[in-house]
């Protein structure tokens, strides 16, 4: 991937993160009020709606407006609804008439998706960079004993990480949310716990690779314990190499934890996470398309990013992997 | 050759046991008591709990419980009673398991295909808009979550373009139609599923034989080639796909997992009746022991499908058999 990919992938998780983080302070709409149920329900995206605004600052949303004496009336769904004049900001209906818009539409319960995305980047890579997290210190946990330790202990942990990468990876994290019920917490200990084993054998292989040279056997010989070779000599080589897993790995959960929300496992609702997103839209995908659609953009260009960031990085450390 | 199948079904074997054994130990500590999962909400005497446990044999030590239940599963094949299905697992996994073959499979033969296809003819065109196309499109059929690509496959070819059915695996008058209209039928409900259950693995092969195929071109033996006045054509399909190719038999190998979980979700998108439609019924309707029997057997076509790829691999090429101590 060219310098341009490199950049572009750079930015992209740049923003993301960004509006991620600062996501209340963005001036979005709140991501769970359902403001209107009659009048806002699945508005396609761009759409503008009639509005006015009250004395106390509060909007009334319409889906259509008329003025009628000293008052005027909102149409919302069957009915009509009347507001005095006195109620509405300034007075008049001109300077209370307000046009909202939403430039991704709104869902089903005619909540803002815009604000959903955001605040779904929020916990969708919240679980990510936790879980990949997670996974690299597991993995680093096990691949170092097991390559320090060598003899059966190395056996041991070898033969358990092949048993865990040998279970589908879904059907394990279904399986452990089956088990231990469903919450964000156990989201992501459930894809922490799933993603160990890559990060394992690197960090075993790069164990083995560096044990037997001079500067450690003279740590050794100097009276290095164990865990002071492992992290004082061993690990910092393995540094680089583990962060580029990590990086694809958070990609990796991403797509996973779609996938778990998508079978109701994941992140319970109201708490929007894009694969819940995408669940929900699902049943009306032939009259409201953009509800389940946008998501999976916003799914796609993560893990498109992170790939391609952590590809770039991976190259940068090793030259002839190149492809 | 006998040899190292051997040697390879030792590997195998104690993996399938390993498995089972991380599954029993996910279950023991698991909250709650099996008897719970039976009796539901409803509330009952503590000598009726007792007996049911004595029934079903857990008031008995867990290793003996292990062992029991290890016999059970490998043994017998004895995998319970699903109660959503009123059925013994068995059976209900009988009845999902070929969909899931014909899907998995169709899926497969499509990567194949594609993946190669692409990928040789991406390499191509190296340096062109062809391959920058084909590596973005690569890279964001492997970012997209199979059940939304399945989603967006349903909405543009069974809605705005009604090519496809969306749903199910027959059409409703399936029982009237002739043998040729059924084969027909069938292929028009496959399609749409196989190609996103594929796609992900289809991105992967492309990049995968795109890259062999331009460490291959890179090779002294295509400049010999070229030397000797091979056509250009000759030398990318012929010479260097040749070379490129081999690998390719293990990657299919490490992509059953991805079908596999796969089929999870986009059974449950296109109600395909096989097993991920059954996992998920299962997980709705809390019937853990089939959610069990689908993930052993899941992890035994990944284990199976690993098998057959290192055999083919062997089969193909002698080097691999011959180093990993074939010769002793």
């Amino acid at each position: 991937m060219s310098a341009a990919g490199f950049k572009f992938a750079l930015a992209l998780i740049g923003v993301l993160a960004f509006s991620a983080i600062a996501a209340p302070w963005l001036g979005l709409r709140d991501p769970n009020e359902q403001l209107d149920g009659l009048v806002l329900p699945e508005l396609a995206p761009l759409t503008r709606v009639d509005a006015v605004e009250l004395v106390d600052g509060t909007l009334r949303f319409a889906t259509e407006l008329r003025e009628i004496e000293g008052a005027v009336e909102l149409r919302r769904g069957p009915r009509w609804d009347r507001i005095p004049l006195t109620d509405l900001y300034g007075g008049t209906l001109d300077s209370a008439h307000r046009r909202p818009r939403f430039v991704l539409g709104t869902d089903g319960f005619g909540r803002d998706i815009l604000a959903r995305l955001v605040y779904g980047a929020r916990v969708s890579l919240l679980i990510g960079f936790l879980a990949a997290g997670m996974a690299l210190g597991l993995g680093t946990l096990v691949g170092t004993a097991a390559g320090l330790a060598g003899g059966w202990i190395d056996g041991l942990l070898m033969r358990l990480t092949d048993v865990v990468l040998s279970v589908p990876r879904l059907f394990l994290a279904v399986l452990l949310v089956a088990l231990y019920g469903r919450s964000l917490t156990t989201t992501i200990l459930v894809l922490g716990a799933t993603s160990w084993m890559a990060a394992a054998r690197l960090v075993r292989g790069e164990i083995l690779s560096l044990r037997e040279r001079d500067y450690i056997q003279a740590a050794r010989a100097a009276g290095a314990a164990a865990p002071r070779l492992a992290w004082v000599h061993l690990l910092p080589s393995a540094m680089l190499p583990l962060t580029v897993e990590g990086v694809l790995r958070v990609g990796d959960t991403i797509l996973i934890e779609a996938s778990l929300s998508f079978l109701g496992l994941g992140v319970p609702p109201p708490d929007p996470t894009w694969g819940n997103m995408i669940a929900e839209g699902r049943h009306r995908l032939f009259d409201a398309w953009w509800i389940a659609t946008l998501p999976g953009f916003a799914i796609i260009a993560t893990v498109v990013a992170l790939h391609l960031f952590g590809e770039a990085a991976r190259k940068r450390l090793n030259p002839s992997t190149a492809c | 050759m006998i040899r190292y199948f051997l040697r390879r079904l030792l590997v195998a074997v104690p993996l399938m046991f390993g498995v089972a054994t991380l599954v029993f130990i996910l279950l023991e500590t698991a909250p709650g008591t099996p008897v719970d999962q039976i009796l539901g909400d409803r509330q009952v005497p503590p000598e009726v709990r007792e007996r049911i446990e004595r029934a079903y044999g857990f008031d008995r030590p867990a290793p003996e419980r292990y062992v029991r239940w290890l016999g059970a599963v490998f043994l017998q094949g004895e995998l319970g009673w699903s109660h959503s299905r009123a059925r013994p697992v068995r059976r209900a996994l009988a009845e999902a398991l070929p969909p899931t073959l014909l899907l998995a499979g169709t899926a497969m033969g499509f990567f194949l295909v594609f993946g190669i296809a692409f990928g040789a003819w991406s390499a191509a065109r190296r340096g062109r808009w062809q391959e920058r196309l084909i590596t973005l499109l690569s890279l964001a059929a492997y970012a997209m979550p199979a059940f939304w690509l399945g989603l967006m496959a349903i909405f543009l070819f069974s809605y705005k373009l009604p090519i496809f059915p969306a749903s199910s695996m027959h059409g409703i008058d399936f029982d009237t139609m002739s043998a040729a209209g059924r084969l027909f039928d069938l292929i028009r409900h496959l399609i749409l599923p196989a190609v996103v259950l594929g796609a992900a693995s289809a991105a992967a092969m492309t990049r995968f034989v795109h890259a062999g195929m331009l460490d291959a071109l890179a090779e002294p033996f295509i400049l010999a080639a070229r030397g000797r006045g091979v056509s250009e054509r000759r030398l990318l399909w012929g010479h260097a796909l040749r070379r490129a190719i081999l690998p390719v038999i293990s990657l299919a190998g490490l992509s059953l997992p991805v079908l596999v979980s796969g089929s999870l979700v986009v059974e449950v998108v296109f109600g395909w009746p096989g097993m991920g439609r059954l996992t998920y019924d299962a997980i709705l309707a809390q019937d853990t022991s089939v959610v069990l029997a689908t993930t052993l057997l899941a992890t035994l076509f990944v284990v199976l499908g690993n098998l057959f790829a290192d055999l083919a691999l062997a089969w193909a090429d002698p080097r691999v058999r011959l180093q990993d101590g074939g010769g002793r």
